[in-house]
């Protein structure tokens, strides 16, 4: 059958930016604060149910119910800094990762509380039928997650490297003493880290919601790849997040299509821990033993 | 000092935050309901209360099912179809002249956690019997510590070991086992042609038994597998099993899954240009699940599932009430629950009392009894002592997304 390593690569690819965008996610927050924010697969989950409430039970337009996402998830973003990131900090890492493993668990609950636990349908803003080139079936919603993780990174570098508010955030996650001295305020550029992290785990969810169906447990599964890809990509490095979370997304179909789809879970385990073994640092970053 | 305060202070809040939220999860099932008046019940063990003592107290049952985890969706239907089950019976002099009370336990789609459970409703709660959760994987770990306390419950899983394996005393099994399901898949399959099918299954005890025989029952018919294709519950992207099914060259594909995986498979099937008129699709129970035509859309059509029950055409005139007093079609998993706690109640009004004993022999005393959904049900035959339903019904989706009657199976 022709056109297997084509379709692989390109399904391999759109889940992995998935991956990606929740690793940026983790990888902003770690360079900020130096801390690893176990709840972001709830934000991803989050942000699909923040549309869906807007634009499928309000029968908001498109357009608002994205808006309504954006502003919603940089709230979470806040709350989260205010309620668990600051009481938390002084304590060190393991308090802060105890925190947010136990709001990821709470926040699953609430959302079946809320919303019930029967998965919803989230409404695509491209056509619902594949299309074929060569014997490829392209899914238009593959497009709009490749097309979307390239555009968050551009805006990501250009925020980052080009605006006042980006090099300050650079600064803080460089050495918030110094920063503090430069007159830069600190706790300000963490809330910002985190409300940017808290949008790009809901856009992430809003990307996926169409395909994975939106459900309370949707954002366990891309959390722990998205961490592995980071360990993968290294660490600190924001391309090394997004190429690591392609990685997961392409070793994981091709072991399931090549070895066995039983064990393509544990196959992505395995390269984790040869990454580990080997290259603790990953492909582009530093040592992680310090963070699992 | 003062950090550690705060860390305390912190660790301390989190917990009870925790606590709260998945407590106020819990608390809505866990207390009584739906009873119109609360009942005065008196913790006392009911075997050693004389009758007349216990007339005017309520009977206890209860049931263990999936109200928050990744499974909650099992939990949400079995509530609502059991509440108003309950609601008429008492409505209707109750049981026994006496009123029931459910009291509703949440195993949090967790093996340890339905064990907990059954132990709370037997030595706490002091149930009559106990209705155990949809999912094989609970009532198998549930079905050891029901044996060794010596207590009936009707396990819902659907594996056939539950009934069978240990020769069980205490374990009633509620829902057409897979012992008996994959032989009428087969046959279904032996009418339409196809003998070289997929299977895709979902790793979990449910997945492995199921593909376990459908693979020995395969090879018993000199049939061949074209691919066996796993998948994890959680699992969302399916492109390489589905490549995989079409590069093998099978005729169908029996997929035994979950509601939620069940929905995804459908859609991306369809996505993958795998074409149900050439290569049919014959499902477990889950593809009648709630969501999964929301999920699947238009890719549900003209599949085919093999359930116990589907309620809108065994039980239209059940289904509008349900409809009527939840504003959404009963699903597979409603009916199911109100079948199973249905039988229940017919054990315990044949037992005329609510000790264990009693109860199991009333059990055993069903025989061809018609329950909600126009299905027979009879335990303590001499092949499957513990089993009850031997019926099935194979539909389809029409293309409003209806189900649609194709055949009525029995063993």
């Amino acid at each position: 059958m022709s056109g297997i390593l084509p379709q692989l690569l390109f399904s391999g690819l759109a889940i992995g930016c998935i991956y990606g965008l929740v690793g940026l996610g983790f990888i902003q927050v770690y360079n900020a604060v130096g801390l690893t924010n176990f709840a972001q697969g709830e934000f991803v989950m989050l942000g699909a149910y923040l549309f869906v409430s807007a634009v499928v039970i309000w029968k908001a337009p498109f357009w608002v119910g994205f808006l309504f996402l954006l502003v919603g998830m940089a709230v979470i973003g806040f709350l989260f800094t205010r309620g668990v990131y600051k009481p938390t900090y002084k304590a060190g890492r393991f308090a802060f990762l105890l925190a947010s493993v136990g709001l990821s668990m709470a926040l699953q609950d609430l959302v079946v509380l809320i919303w019930g636990p029967v998965p919803l349908y989230m409404p695509r803003l491209v056509s619902e039928s594949s299309f074929n080139i060569g014997n490829v079936f392209i899914n238009p919603q593959h497009i709009i997650i490749i097309g979307s993780t390239i555009l968050l990174l551009i805006i990501q570098y250009l925020i980052f490297q080009k605006t006042p508010l980006g090099k300050m955030m650079r600064a803080t996650a460089q050495d918030q003493f110094a920063a503090t001295l430069s007159g830069i305020k600190v706790p300000l550029m963490i809330i910002f880290t985190f409300v940017n992290s808290s949008i790009l785990a809901g856009i992430a969810g809003f990307l996926v919601g169409p395909v994975f169906s939106v459900t309370p447990s949707m954002g366990a599964s891309a959390m722990l790849k998205g961490f592995v890809g980071c360990t993968i990509g290294g660490w600190g490095s924001i391309p090394g997040a997004v190429l690591g979370g392609i990685l997961v997304g392409i070793i994981e179909i091709f072991s399931s299509f090549y070895i066995s789809s039983a064990y393509k879970d544990a196959i992505v385990f395995l390269v984790l821990i040869l990454f580990l073994l080997f290259k603790p640092k990953g492909i582009f970053g530093e040592t992680v033993s310090e963070k699992v | 000092m003062r950090n550690k305060n705060m860390f305390l202070r912190f660790i301390v809040g989190v917990l009870l935050i925790s606590f709260v939220l998945t407590a106020g999860c819990s608390a809505q099932t866990q207390t009584e309901q739906p009873v119109e008046t609360e009942p005065n019940a008196v913790e006392t063990p009911e075997e050693t209360q004389p009758v007349e003592e216990t007339k005017l107290e309520p009977i206890k049952i209860g049931v263990i099912t999936e109200i928050t985890g990744v499974q909650a969706v099992a939990g949400k239907a079995a509530q609502e179809s059991i509440n108003q089950y309950v609601k008429e019976l008492n409505a209707n002099g109750g049981l026994l002249g006496r009123e029931v009370v459910v009291l509703y336990e949440d195993d949090q789609s967790a093996q340890t956690v339905a064990v907990n459970a059954f132990n709370k409703l037997v030595l706490e709660d002091k149930v009559a019997a106990i209705l155990g959760p949809l999912y094989s994987t609970h009532c198998l770990a549930i079905k050891p510590r029901a044996e060794e306390l010596g207590f009936p419950w009707l396990a819902m899983g659907l594996n056939d070991r539950i009934g069978t394996e240990d020769d069980p005393k205490w374990t009633f099994q509620g829902r057409t086992s897979d012992a008996y399901t994959p032989t009428l898949v087969l046959n279904f399959l032996e009418e339409q042609g196809k003998h070289n099918p997929a299977i895709m299954y979902i790793g979990d005890d449910f997945g492995i038994d199921g593909k376990d025989k459908f693979v020995k029952l395969l090879d018993e018919r000199g049939w061949t597998v074209a691919t066996i294709e796993a998948m994890q519950t959680g699992d969302k992207d399916f492109t390489a099993q589905i490549l995989s099914i079409r590069a093998s060259g099978a005729d169908s594909i029996i997929a035994w899954l979950h509601q939620e995986e069940a929905g995804l498979f459908l859609r991306q099937l369809e996505e993958q240009g795998v074409d149900k008129k050439q290569i049919p699709v014959i499902g477990n129970s889950s593809f009648l699940g709630a969501g999964v035509t929301d999920i699947a859309g238009q890719s549900a059509v003209g599949t085919y599932v093999i359930s116990g029950t589907a309620p809108m055409l065994q039980n239209p005139e059940w289904s509008q009430k349900f409809f009527d007093e939840y504003g959404a079609n009963p699903d597979f998993l409603a009916a199911d629950s109100l079948d199973g706690f249905a039988t229940i109640v017919r054990a315990i009004e044949l037992a005329g009392t609510t000790d264990p004993e009693s109860v199991r022999q009333g059990f055993l005393s069903i025989k061809d009894w018609i329950g909600p959904f126009n299905f027979a049900h009879t335990f303590g035959t001499a092949e499957a002592p513990q089993h009850g339903v031997f019926s099935s019904i194979i539909v389809t989706y029409d293309e409003n997304l209806q189900t649609e009657f194709v055949a009525q199976v029995t063993k």
